[in-house]
């Protein structure tokens, strides 16, 4: 039953996006998530902020090729995302307004049976991939400096740690 | 090391503050009451701790997604 109300999303969206992708976007945000001080770190950087725009596009689309694959609603979502291109929530700002309305014309010649909101994803993701890599590589740098600050001062950094009795207490 | 000393050594070494705000609170420090000095000692600590203690694991889970996503660069 389901598999007839689902249309074919290329099996080639779902490797890269279930297999590789998603599971290391999950990993990403869990990481950020988790940690404030690296969220807030990375809020204030100019390609921080850049890479977390592109993690929260890279969701919001992955959601909209999902939805898009259940005919009728996946239509209402798909152009409900083409209207908000309009606006400041617009989860392809790279793509043009003509080439995303311009994809429509898919749904139109294969009666709605294509979900043609993965290729305005996936041409954002090959915009966005550069900037999510950049995050990646800003989170390395910022965590290899703290390592590296603790390591030159391990005895003093560590000496500190066990005045406040942290370490007693993380052991149990 | 007193608990004041302890706490100026973890604000230096915290990634938690902007310089600005670092060199500020290790001004303040002579005024703070010991009340204070025990609960952000205590916060900069488990901070640091925990960050010392998953650093092995995170980097090798940024190194995994930094590979992915150069794959994914060339095939998009």
């Amino acid at each position: 039953m389901s598999e007839k109300l689902f249309k074919s999303v290329p099996s080639a969206v779902i490797e890269r996006t279930e297999m590789g992708m998603v599971g290391q976007v999950r990993e990403l945000v869990r990481l950020i998530l988790w940690d404030k001080v690296l969220r807030d770190k990375l809020v204030d950087n100019p390609i921080g902020k850049e890479g977390l725009d592109a993690l929260k596009r890279l969701g919001k689309n992955f959601s909209i090729v999902l939805a898009d694959s259940v005919p009728v609603l996946g239509s209402v979502v798909h152009w409900s995302a083409d209207v908000l291109k309009l606006s400041k929530h617009d989860a392809t700002p790279d793509v043009s307004k003509l080439t995303a309305w311009g994809a429509n014309i898919i749904d139109v010649l294969t009666l709605d049976t294509i979900p043609s909101y993965w290729i305005q994803a996936a041409l954002q993701l090959r915009k966005d991939l550069p900037k999510l890599q950049a995050l990646l590589k800003l989170i390395q740098k910022i965590r290899t400096e703290e390592m590296e600050d603790y390591e030159e001062n391990q005895s003093q950094v560590d000496g500190a740690i066990r005045v406040f009795g942290t370490e007693e207490r993380d052991e149990k | 090391m007193d608990k004041k000393e302890a706490l100026k050594i973890l604000i230096e070494h915290s990634f938690v503050f902007t310089k600005d705000v670092q060199e500020k609170l290790i001004a303040g420090i002579p005024a703070m009451t010991l009340r204070d000095v025990d609960a952000l000692g205590k916060l900069l600590a488990s901070l640091k701790q925990k960050s010392i203690i998953s650093y092995d694991a995170d980097m090798k889970k940024i190194n995994q997604m930094i590979l992915v996503v150069e794959k994914e660069k060339g095939s998009v």
